[in-house]
């Protein structure tokens, strides 16, 4: 596993992760608040699950 | 939130009010675009496109007959031996009258999605938590079918690629069928549905050769109890009464849903049936319980002339086909789910994270046996509460709640009037 | 997908997608349209509005720059008419005490704009006035030797004074500079003489007619009334002396310069503050002549010409109906261009021909030379990769469309009709299918079809084949291609690639070259293609088959955008073939699939009678018996749904004793 793959595969959740975020944000802004948390519930499982996957499957 | 629930709620109103002379109006506004004083907010306008009546029953069909390709064959064969092509005919008898029923419950809300029907005559907690059901079951299963598609393209086609480069493929071309939404996606169901009966013809014709009858004997199988307990759980993916009744308003004709539900649900079971007669009489039951995908084993026996062999690798385009509608359905379902859950107003943004969720579930499984095993012992087994039992239960306290609501109402007149105007024009 | 919808998977906001035009029936529509009316009070009364910008970014995108306020750079600079003009105008300035002349209205610090040449001066109306105050009070008050010119705005209406609309005419049309304009002064003639002016441009105006037609009954066979008062005197002019079979009354400036640039003559006479425009066209263009690009064996053979009214007129005298409409209207802030919207009134949908003249009233170009560049200001999805018109040079073509409930865009000078919506399957048709017996037509619509999916993939299952599955083919034949292959050096995909590439520069050269010299492409192409590659050794023969029967297939295309997508894909489909077989070819299919069926003409799904699926006769792939087809296409909401009666065979016995035929007689006697 070079470094270069690395960053590769480990920008992806981190790119969908700001996405989702964004989106949630501009939900929350937009006063909706129910679907803001649901957008940011929805970071956290996409950028953040996918991080954590990619990590524990690229080291170990 | 409120003052914005407020401000909106008028505009519908006056909008509403401005529509008042028009009959055909009121028919299409009702569909996905009322709301009541607690449904503020705009999580019911997402908008999904109409499809018409041939197009949704072309869907949904291939949707579900899409696990004949996989490894519901030999499990179905695996739990009741001969009688198993009895199994597809009895689930969707089961799912047909399960939506009826649940059509039934619906009348009295006058063609409005069952999401919308929960949040706003029930609870809102009740809409989300059906949703969210919804969003994780489909999200689960596409995950898993999306796993064995892999498998099934690695095995068949492309046997020194790496499969996460299969599934990026498919997951591109998956995301980009979700995103186009339901419109399309019924638009290319009914495009390739000629194209996949002909195939499909193609494919239970040509090795006939080797079929024999007698290896239909006994005709029941196991027994009676087993075909039934197996038709009663394997019925998680007949989708339509779940899909149809949420997706209501987005049926062109309104008067055709049943029609739809019943057709597409019976279609199916016949198709499968008929898959599983000849899958059985060619490789007789304790063959065909051992191998994981029997279709393509039927594809590779064909051999009629010296010139039409093999023509397995022919057969990746219909099973590809499938399954690309198959799992765009499904991430299209999630998302859409998922935002009406939370009331967002989109669906869309939603497209690329569960992209990447459906990635990352659908290699958390090791292997391919534990897929199998999953989708088996797992999903099938438990599916059928999130496809049959929960919109039966969630359509029938919705009746019920809304019978003792205007049982209520009838007795302290004046308690809710925005709610009484909002349902006779409902029921208008 | 293409870039375009990759980028507006990154704008969160996607309420876009759905807000594009869908055509409706009707009632449908009406509702619609309250409805998004209703969506978009409430987006603006969203209390987070400022922070909307995605919103804001996604409509951008979608829209295109034509629809940005900014993006359209106010009007054109035109270029200062002399030197000496510009130092006038600069001293007028430095004077500044406007106010003094008509129509300068503190404009002259700057030159002149192509805007201010009709500059509307309020309500009021401009007086006529005289050549001695324009000496007195312009720029010419000193200088009595010089000829005067006139600056500032061109005001609205035609003066009464001949000098004056003289003066005028030299500043629109640079007169003495721009040799195209013939400015003819002449008497009215006979004892009284009245003093008029024609005026009209060189090479657009047919000499003949204004020789013969207006000059001459006007100063030779006149006998006109002396103490005729002028308010009649144009209407006397215009009944009685002229006998040009088109002559139009005007008075603003603009309509006067539109008749001129159109090769009208237009007449000015003294004293009167309107003109008469004699219809003169007659500039050089080819004949009505042989079909091009869209010949066929059995059928009418004309084809549309570089000229407006004769390309309209074709259309017209086939479909001899007054419910054929012709709406005229012009494009071009610099040089006008016209065009024609045709279409069956009563029968095609009123909400598309709305639709179409809103498109095209909100382009803003200096110049649209082409219906092929019209087409792509007025496409639903421009970076798509099909065509979403019918540009055909077929006037029965356009008529069986108009019949049908299309709408018909005719562009100037171009010998190119648009037909819009347009179905994916009639860019597979031709008319031919139509005038054949069913079975022949239905034969080589199949045939065509075929060639079509063989165009997409032969080059690319080849490749699968070959580099994937070869356990697919025959073993006899798989021998024949590793033999035929053996002496090969190149991988399939780049043997494949090269003759492509060849097959391209065949057909492009055979465009591009002179005619005379025509025959050595074949000669040249024949023998790099079909000898000197095999000989060679770099080209397998059979692939050489694969490649000519795809160029075949490519050629069989009836519609030349079509042929192009097609030869595009191609290309697609091969690097698809190459990198994942079977697998990359089919996910490749399903792309394209979904690309065609959410693409959209006019609002009209144009995969439309089949995905989705509209009422229609069966036209589509295959064609039926004419006298089933009793439907008009669906798809285009057409408010006359039927074409013909259900029974057209009534006089056949076989068809006489036929339910339908029975229920209409039983109809008819009751």
């Amino acid at each position: 596993m070079s470094i270069v793959q690395f960053v590769v595969v480990m920008i992806v959740p981190v790119c969908v992760g700001i996405y989702a975020f964004n989106f949630s944000r501009w939900l929350w802004n937009q006063g909706n608040h129910l679907g803001g948390v649901g957008g940011y519930l929805m970071t956290v499982l996409s950028g953040g699950g996918a991080f954590v996957y990619f990590l524990f499957k690229l080291l170990i | 939130m409120a003052d914005s629930g407020q401000r909106t709620m008028d505009h519908r109103r006056q909008w509403r009010r401005t529509l008042a002379g028009s009959q055909k109006s009121k028919q299409r506004s009702s569909g996905g675009r009322t709301s009541t004083a607690e449904g503020n907010g705009n999580g019911n306008d997402i908008r999904t496109g109409h499809a018409g009546v041939a197009e949704w029953t072309a869907l949904l069909t291939i949707y579900t007959s899409t696990d004949v390709f996989l490894s519901y064959p030999s499990r179905v064969a695996e739990q009741t031996a001969e009688g198993a092509w009895m199994v597809p005919l009895l689930s969707a008898m089961i799912a047909a009258s399960v939506f009826w029923v649940v059509q039934l419950c619906m009348l009295r809300f006058s063609q409005t999605g069952l999401i919308t029907v929960l949040w706003e005559r029930v609870s809102p907690v009740a809409g989300m938590v059906v949703a969210l059901a919804g969003a994780t079951f489909f999200l689960v299963q596409t995950a898993l079918v999306m796993r064995e598609f892999t498998e099934t393209v690695v095995t068949t086609v492309l046997p020194s690629t790496p499969a996460a480069v299969v599934t990026i493929l498919f997951l591109v071309v998956v995301m980009n069928y979700a995103y186009k939404g339901i419109e399309g996606m019924t638009r290319v169901a009914i495009l390739l549905s000629v194209v996949m009966l002909g195939g499909l013809a193609l494919l239970l014709i040509l090795p006939l050769t080797w079929f024999d009858p007698s290896l239909l004997s006994p005709v029941m199988g196991k027994g009676v109890g087993p075909i039934v307990l197996s038709a009663l759980t394997n019925t998680s993916m007949f989708i339509p009464p779940f899909v149809l009744s949420i997706l209501q308003p987005s049926v062109r004709n309104q008067k055709h849903v049943l029609r739809i539900g019943l057709v597409s649900s019976l279609l199916t079971g016949a198709i499968i049936s008929v898959v599983l007669i000849v899958i059985i009489g060619t490789f007789a039951v304790a063959v065909t319980g051992k191998i994981p995908f029997p279709m393509y084993q039927l594809a590779r026996l064909i051999y009629v002339g010296r010139f039409v062999q093999r023509l397995e690798s022919l057969f990746v385009f219909l099973w590809s086909a499938a399954a690309v509608i198959k799992m765009g359905l499904g991430l299209w379902l999630t998302a859409y789910l998922y935002a009406r859950a939370f009331k967002m107003p989109l669906y869309r943004p939603l497209v690329v994270p569960f992209g990447l969720i459906l990635f990352v579930v659908s290699f958390l499984p090791p292997d391919v046996t534990t897929v199998m095993n999953l989708s088996g012992q797992v999903l099938e087994r438990y599916g059928w509460i999130v496809t049959m039992a929960l919109p039966l239960l969630a359509a029938l306290i919705a009746v019920v709640v809304d019978w003792l609501r205007e049982r209520g109402r009838r007795h302290d007149p004046g308690s809710d009037p925005p709610k009484g105007e909002n349902r006779e024009e409902a029921l208008a | 997908m293409t870039i375009h919808d990759m980028f507006r998977i990154l704008t969160v906001d996607d309420s876009v997608a759905d807000e594009q035009f869908e055509l409706l029936p009707q009632d449908e529509w009406l509702v619609r349209e309250a409805a998004t009316n209703r969506q978009k009070q409430e987006q603006q009364n969203l209390p987070g509005r400022g922070q909307g910008r995605y919103r804001m970014r996604g409509m951008w995108v979608t829209y295109g720059e034509h629809f940005a306020p900014s993006s359209y750079a106010g009007p054109v600079q035109a270029p200062e008419r002399t030197a000496e003009h510009a130092a006038l105008l600069r001293r007028r300035a430095d004077e500044a005490d406007g106010g003094q002349s008509y129509g300068a209205q503190g404009s002259e610090n700057q030159a002149p704009e192509s805007s201010d040449l009709f500059v509307y001066h309020g309500r009021r109306r401009v007086r006529p006035f005289s050549y001695s105050y324009l000496r007195q009070h312009s720029d010419m008050a000193g200088t009595p030797n010089r000829k005067p010119v006139w600056t500032g705005s061109v005001p609205r209406l035609v003066q009464s004074d001949l000098a004056s609309n003289k003066l005028v005419l030299e500043r629109i049309f640079y007169a003495p500079k721009n040799a195209d304009i013939v400015l003819r002064d002449f008497r009215i003639g006979g004892g009284h003489p009245v003093r008029a002016m024609a005026v009209f441009v060189d090479g657009l105006a047919d000499k003949t007619i204004i020789n013969n037609h207006i000059l001459e009954p006007l100063m030779v066979l006149t006998g006109i009334e002396p103490d005729a008062p002028k308010s009649v005197f144009v209407s006397w002019v215009k009944d009685s002396l002229l006998p040009g079979n088109q002559v139009m009354e005007y008075n603003a400036w603009k309509e006067v310069t539109e008749n001129i640039l159109a090769g009208n003559t237009v007449l000015f006479i003294e004293g009167v503050s309107r003109v008469l425009s004699v219809e003169t066209k007659g500039w050089e263009h080819r004949m009505v002549s042989q079909s091009m690009t869209e010949s066929v064996v059995r059928g009418p053979h004309d084809a549309f010409t570089e000229s407006f009214r004769a390309n309209t007129g074709l259309v017209r005298a086939r479909l001899r109906s007054t419910k054929l409409v012709t709406e005229i209207m012009q494009v071009g802030e610099v040089a006008s261009t016209d065009i024609a919207i045709m279409y069956m009134d009563g029968i095609v949908n009123p909400q598309l021909v709305a639709e179409v003249k809103r498109r095209l009233k909100a382009i803003k170009v200096d110049y649209l030379p082409d219906s092929g560049m019209l087409e792509q200001f007025l496409e639903d999805k421009p970076r798509a990769f099909l065509p979403q018109f019918l540009s055909t040079e077929r006037p029965d073509r356009v008529a069986y469309g108009l019949n049908e409930g299309q709408v018909a865009i005719f562009l100037g000078q171009s010998p190119f009709a648009l037909l819009c919506p347009t179905l994916f399957w009639s860019l597979l048709q031709t008319s031919e299918d139509a005038y054949l017996r069913f079975p022949y037509g239905t034969f080589i619509r199949g045939i065509r079809f075929i060639s079509f999916l063989f165009g997409l993939l032969l080059p690319a299952l080849y490749i699968a084949v070959t580099n994937y599955h070869p356990e697919m083919i025959p073993t006899d034949l798989m021998l024949a291609i590793a033999a035929s292959r053996e002496r090969v050096p190149f991988p399939v995909v780049v043997e494949i690639l090269v003759m492509e590439f060849a097959i391209e520069l065949i057909r492009e050269a055979g465009i591009r070259i002179p005619s005379i010299i025509g025959p050595t492409i074949g000669i040249v192409g024949a023998l790099i293609l079909g000898q000197a590659a095999v000989a060679a050794g770099i080209i397998s023969p059979l692939l050489i088959i694969v490649v000519a029967v795809t160029a075949l297939c490519s050629f069989t295309m009836p519609n030349y955008n079509l042929s192009f997508s097609v030869r595009i894909l191609r290309f697609g489909f091969i690097l698809a073939a190459a990198t994942f077989g079977f697998y990359g070819i089919i996910l490749g299919w399903m792309w394209l699939l979904m690309h065609m069926v959410s693409l959209r003409s006019f609002g009209v799904p144009i995969m439309a009678p089949v995905a989705p699926r509209r009422k229609s006769a069966p036209d589509a792939l295959f064609r039926s018996p004419v006298y089933q087809m009793e439907d008009r296409p669906g798809a285009f909401w057409p408010l006359r749904p039927k074409r013909q009666q259900p029974v057209t065979r009534g006089w056949s016995a076989d068809t006489h004793d036929s339910r339908e035929a029975r229920r209409t007689r039983e109809r008819g006697n009751a």
